[in-house]
């Protein structure tokens, strides 16, 4: 092996993106297109009772309005992805009259011109019969519905809290918060000749394909979904969104291509969002610091429409050794799109309440966080007492530490100035992020001309897969990088997983892996002729014989018939049986792990923060974030620490800024711009560290690579608020902090 | 009934385009519906994101925020327009590949039109000065860092 | 957005011709007319493009009255090396303003035009007396953190968000106003109209009338000034708090001040109770805290926003103590 692993290659797609030519969703050029608008609910829950669309087709250009009525069509059995299917929601507009959340599509508009349809959509005029809704888990309406399957139970906890001389027992919250990608949802539909092309931003080509086929009752050959770049998905985009479908039936109507792009505000309730959360935590002690009882006890926002929880408590409870452990679930139905997953949907909301009780502890015991944490480091899974397939959280801390210059930090509140007056605070947290995985195929083609192509339905979101899936073939075969091709996002390409749960190195990567390794086979049986082919070798773009004798791999493939090798390979995780492989092959939604019969695999991080906080305006600046992760293997650390580094800045972002906020008189989000949904801009942002520790985790997959892409938010909004505590002495238990929360 | 339009003509990386538009098109759906330049992005269309960035006689604009019909007898440069005749890309291009200031590069043509302008007019004293001019740029995958390094290092090299 | 006539004036005179038609609307730089437009809070029947006109972007920032031509562009006066050394309030509050982008484009005449951000007028469908007036108003019981506490009624709390109006109300600033009918020149303080009972109006500009220029009598104060603008993120964000602050001083001892409030009053905001507190005091912090209570004497808090006060008083001092330090 040439060693492509491991190496820092520059962005494959890096070229493409930075001169304006790679392809998003809605670029895609496709002659004759027509142009489509929402309306949407302006109440919360109801009925409509009379929807009118004459001012609406009277506007110049307008071609067709759908609407409850007009649309009159029975769609294909189809459902929301957490009953098994692909959709966003199992509630599907304009199949009926019912309005179930604001900012439901009621109508959809298409004309001529994108201005035309834009001024159409607004004069569908729409009566509702509005009924009482609740979009806030903190209305007196509301009540909690425990998820007992999801329960934990080591030993006593509860007594052992109650004896413990030393415990912290806070409850924190944490808010809505929508992904809002910079590229805007939306999506293209053309038929031809029976068959439909969707360009629709998508982190999971195959399960809309499967999701749209069974809809329209087509097979799966029949429908493509092209996405080989999107702008950002965060989670948003893996679901087949409604508006996809309604798109797709106004093109087959019109018999023309019909393009939406759906305006930002709109973006906040026709896609799905991260729930509210309440966590209750309680963590008791010995004086020494030892843990002997962890409980975390959360209540998350879910759907009347859709039941769905992202359960944190089932990751918190692995990251500290405690005898006695008791964890509880449950959600809070109210009247909102379905909520879905968000960058660490479970981890982000639990870790910040978790980790800032861990600090808590720290400082109720007079005990250096970190040294608090390292006391409690399990050698096993606490839960199931599975071992590790890797767990490097301490050296984390330690190199973490070194970085951040840990040992200069003064415990005392309120301690540490800068010569400019500025409150100095640092703060950590620890992070983990469970590394699942996902069955999938990928196919590489070795040609006689040195070109090496790699196809997988996987998906690069900024991710850095279409640079790190080359080399892991280019690793194999002996590949100079630049003659690597790979294609992505397509669902006419070997099916490959959702880029979701930071899956996609592990799986399609380990699928790359397998069908580089088969092309690799028989490459060198090509060479052996009838010879043995454990004897060839390959090196430096030779296949090289017992006898040392070199001939250039184009020599060998030139011999070959067709000029070319190229293999397809079917992977899947080791605990995974074929019927879920299939399964999820098929678009599906497979996962194996983080826990199998034999071991639990998790990534780790230690992160800290430093804020600066204004003495007397008490606004807060994160001047300097650290960040040390143990995630396997590192197939590429360029990539891997931008993808570390942007979900750090997420967690700034969560720490201090991101919140949809809930109109509670009217139940709906209130902020549903960029003016007034804040994530962090480029000043927001200082000096940000980020490495990895070598790690060999030879459990997890062929490739040794465990989840990177959303363990960077985790640990971040504890670390930042634990640092805004050690500068000012205010506990603040929820997020975002802001500048109220510390005027004291 | 069809859609009324209007006259237009727009100087685009140095070419004039004549058009009939609706009067109400912005600069940024002429750009990518009309002429097919499609490296200009949509993000928000309120001015709140950046994405549509170009630049409009040197400054950098927001294209969302312009009606086309406005634009007509400006000199209009987009992320199209960067690359010298041969295709070798403009520094900052190269930079952002370099320094890796994009993840999912959506947001990226905007950042480089809003680059090129920082380095051209100077904004490039401190790092807390490109931070600040920059600001007009959202990244959600939070390059930031990153893309300050590929400002920093453009602009160390004029 | 509804269809309307493009016109692009190429003189002031033919502009106010167009700007008397009836259903006209006058677009400068276009960042708040086309984002109304967009959301259907401006329909104007005839869009008159005043972007092109010559000789209303000329600035004199050295004269005994300093002069803004209406059009001249956010950002480049922000850059006016003058305007920094004697005015430097003025200054920050145009640098501190939305983004670069925005700033390019925007125009200092459109700027003290812009509309309210309150999201209950914006989305178009709650109720709002001020979109529709009589329709009543969502924020009184809904999210009103982003609302205001001083000049606002039970009809309306939207706050004026501009950061550029919100320090010349702290100067001795004119708008200049014409017509068809001729020219008048308005008072800065008599320029915005505090909310009553008529939301809807936020101005005294009438259909027909162009901003064709801002004046400010310039002043010694000046020079000790300062913009300070609280925002929950660094860049790229409206005020949850500025003051803007210019003193006249005599050793530690304030002869003359001036103090102005952003992002919490319907319209930019003089707080001459401020004033009062500071003028023959030494200047202490604790001067200047009181300062900035007297400042929010008279606000009246809603359900989110009363930190503001505190928040205010903090903001006031901080650009009190700050002024006090410039040469």
């Amino acid at each position: 092996m040439d060693g492509s692993i491991g190496v820092p290659v520059v962005r494959r797609d890096g070229a493409a993106k930075t001169s304006g030519t790679a392809l998003y969703a809605a670029d895609f050029p496709h002659a004759d297109t027509a142009y489509a608008a929402l309306t949407t609910s302006t109440v919360t829950r109801g009925r409509i009772i009379r929807i009118d669309t004459t001012e609406a087709e009277a506007v110049p250009g307008v071609q067709m309005v759908l609407t409850h009525h007009s649309l009159n069509e029975t769609l294909g059995e189809e459902t929301f992805v957490m009953k098994g299917g692909h959709m966003q929601s199992s509630f599907m507009p304009l199949t009926s009259d019912e309005v179930h959340y604001a900012g439901q599509i009621v109508a959809l508009v298409v004309a001529d011109t994108q201005e035309a349809a834009e001024e159409a959509s607004r004069k569908v005029s729409v009566d509702y019969a509005a009924q009482h809704a609740s979009a806030s888990i903190e209305d007196a309406d509301r009540v909690e519905e425990p998820m007992d399957d999801k329960s934990i139970d080591v030993g006593d906890a509860e007594a052992a809290f109650d004896r413990a001389p030393v415990k912290v027992d806070a409850t924190y919250l944490t808010p809505a918060q929508h992904h809002n990608p910079i590229e805007l949802y939306g999506a293209t539909a053309v038929w031809q000749d029976g068959k439909l092309l969707v360009n629709a931003p998508s982190q999971w080509v195959v399960g809309n394909q499967a999701g749209l086929a069974a809809i329209f009752g087509l097979p799966m050959d029949d429908i493509r979904v092209e996405s080989p770049y999107l702008g950002g998905g965060f989670g948003a985009k893996a679901t087949i969104l409604p508006h996809t479908v309604l798109v797709a039936m106004a093109a087959r109507r019109l018999g023309r291509p019909v393009k939406l792009v759906v305006p930002r505000e709109t973006g906040f309730t026709v896609s799905s969002f991260r729930p509210a959360t309440r966590s209750r935590v309680r963590l008791a002690a010995e004086q020494d610091g030892t843990i002997v009882a962890v409980m975390h006890d959360e209540a998350a926002q879910s759907a009347v429409i859709d039941h769905v929880a992202f359960p944190a408590t089932g990751v918190t409870a692995r990251m500290y050794a405690s005898p006695n452990i008791r964890m509880r679930e449950s959600t809070i139905a109210t009247d909102v799109n379905t909520p879905g997953f968000q960058r660490a949907p479970a981890e982000a909301p639990g870790f910040f309440g978790f980790e800032s009780a861990v600090d808590e502890l720290a400082v109720a015991l007079g005990m250096d966080p970190i040294e608090l944490r390292i006391k409690n480091e399990p050698v096993c899974d606490p839960v199931k007492g599975l071992p590790w397939s890797s767990r490097s959280l301490v050296p984390c801390f330690r190199r973490g530490a070194e970085l951040f210059g840990w040992n200069r930090r003064t415990p005392e509140v309120g301690s540490m100035t800068t010569p400019d007056g500025m409150l100095l605070g640092w703060g950590c947290a620890s992070a983990t992020y469970p590394s699942a995985m996902c069955p999938s195929s990928a196919r590489v083609k070795l040609s006689a001309d040195g070109t090496c192509v790699v196809s997988c339905a996987a998906h690069d979101l900024g991710t850095g897969a279409y640079t790190v899936l080359g080399q892991v073939a280019a690793d194999v075969l002996g590949v100079p990088d630049e003659l690597v091709r790979v294609h992505l996002g397509d669902s006419t390409l070997p099916s490959g997983p959702v880029a979701g749960g930071s899956v996609t190195t592990g799986s399609a990567g380990s699928a790359v892996h397998m069908a580089a390794l088969a092309v690799r086979e028989r490459l060198l049986k090509a060479a052996a002729g009838g010879g043995d082919p454990a004897s060839f070798t390959l090196a430096g773009g030779h296949v090289i014989g017992p006898d040392s004798h070199g001939r250039p791999v184009a020599e060998v493939l030139a011999s070959v018939t067709g000029g070319m090798i190229e293999e397809t390979a079917d992977w899947k995780p080791g605990s995974m049986s074929g019927d879920q492989m299939r399964m999820g092959l098929a678009g599906g939604m497979a996962f194996a792990g983080p826990t199998t019969e034999t071991h639990a695999s998790y990534s780790f991080g230690a992160q800290f923060a430093e804020v600066r906080v204004d003495p007397l305006l008490r606004t807060v600046r994160v001047s300097r974030m650290v960040g040390v992760f143990a995630c396997g293997r590192i197939i590429n650390p360029r990539t891997a620490r931008s993808n570390l580094m942007g979900g750090m800045i997420w967690g700034a972002s969560f720490a201090l800024l991101e919140e949809t906020k809930v109109d509670r008189p009217r139940a709906r989000f209130a902020n549903t711009d960029l003016a007034g949904y804040h994530f962090s801009t480029n000043a927001d942002i200082g000096e940000v560290v980020v490495e990895t520790v070598d790690e060999v985790d030879t459990v997890v997959n062929a490739i040794g690579a465990k989840a990177v892409g959303e363990i960077g938010i985790v640990g971040m909004p504890a670390a930042i608020a634990n640092a805004i505590y050690h500068a000012t002495g205010v506990r603040v238990r929820k997020t975002p902090i802001l500048v109220e929360d510390l005027l004291g | 009934m069809s859609v009324q339009t209007i006259p237009v003509t727009l100087e685009v990386n140095g070419h004039n385009h004549s058009l009939h538009l609706d009067p109400r098109t912005t600069l940024l759906d002429a750009l990518r519906e009309h002429l097919g330049m499609t490296g200009t992005k949509v993000g928000c269309n309120h001015g709140t994101c950046g994405a549509c960035t170009v630049h409009i006689d040197g400054h950098a604009r927001l294209a969302c925020l312009t009606l086309a019909a406005a634009a007509t007898g400006h000199s209009i440069l987009t992320i199209e327009g960067l690359a010298a005749a041969d295709g070798t890309p403009h520094p900052m291009q190269a930079a952002f590949v370099a320094y890796d200031a994009l993840q999912c590069g959506y947001c990226t043509p905007g950042q480089i039109m809003s680059a090129i302008a920082c380095v051209a007019e100077g904004h490039t004293r401190t790092d807390d000065e490109i931070r600040d001019y920059m600001s007009g740029n959202l990244c959600r995958c939070a390059a930031y860092p990153n893309i300050v390094a590929a400002v920093r290092h453009v602009a160390g090299a004029v | 957005m509804q269809p309307f006539t493009y016109v692009r004036a190429d003189s002031l005179d033919a502009a106010l011709s167009e700007a008397s038609q009836p259903g006209a609307a006058i677009m400068a730089g276009g960042t708040t007319m086309v984002d109304l437009m967009r959301g259907n809070l401006a329909a104007p029947s005839r869009l008159v493009d005043i972007g092109h006109l010559p000789g209303l972007s000329e600035i004199d920032t050295t004269g005994p009255v300093l002069r803004f031509g209406a059009l001249a562009r956010m950002a480049d006066v922000a850059e006016d090396a003058t305007l920094l050394r004697d005015y430097p309030a003025l200054s920050e509050s145009l640098r501190l303003a939305a983004s670069q982008q925005l700033r390019n484009a925007a125009t200092l005449g459109g700027n003290i035009l812009q509309r309210t951000r309150c999201q209950y007028f914006r989305d178009g469908i709650s109720n709002c007396n001020k979109r529709v007036p009589g329709s009543g108003c969502s924020a009184l019981d809904g999210e009103n953190r982003e609302m205001g506490l001083l000049g606002t009624s039970d009809q309306c709390v939207a706050t004026y968000p501009g950061d550029w109006g919100a320090a010349l109300a702290a100067f001795d600033t004119s708008v200049e106003l014409r017509s068809v009918g001729g020219s008048r020149t308005v008072p800065f303080a008599q320029f915005h109209l505090p909310y009553g009972d008529d939301p809807a109006h936020e101005s005294v500009v009438q259909p027909g009338e162009i901003v064709t220029a801002i004046t400010v009598q310039a002043m010694p104060a000046g020079r000790k000034s300062t913009y300070v603008k609280v925002r929950d993120r660094q860049s790229y964000a409206y005020a949850v708090v500025s003051a803007t602050v210019a003193l006249e001083m005599d050793g530690d001892t304030v002869t003359s001040a001036r103090v102005s409030l952003g992002g919490v009053a319907s319209k930019p905001w003089r707080a001459p109770e401020a004033e009062a507190v500071l003028t023959g005091r030494t200047l202490t912090e604790a001067v200047a805290l009181e300062a900035g209570a007297a400042a929010f004497a008279a606000a009246r808090p809603l359900h989110h926003n009363a930190f503001k006060i505190e928040l205010g008083r903090r903001a006031v001092a901080r650009a009190a103590l700050l002024a006090s330090k410039r040469t």
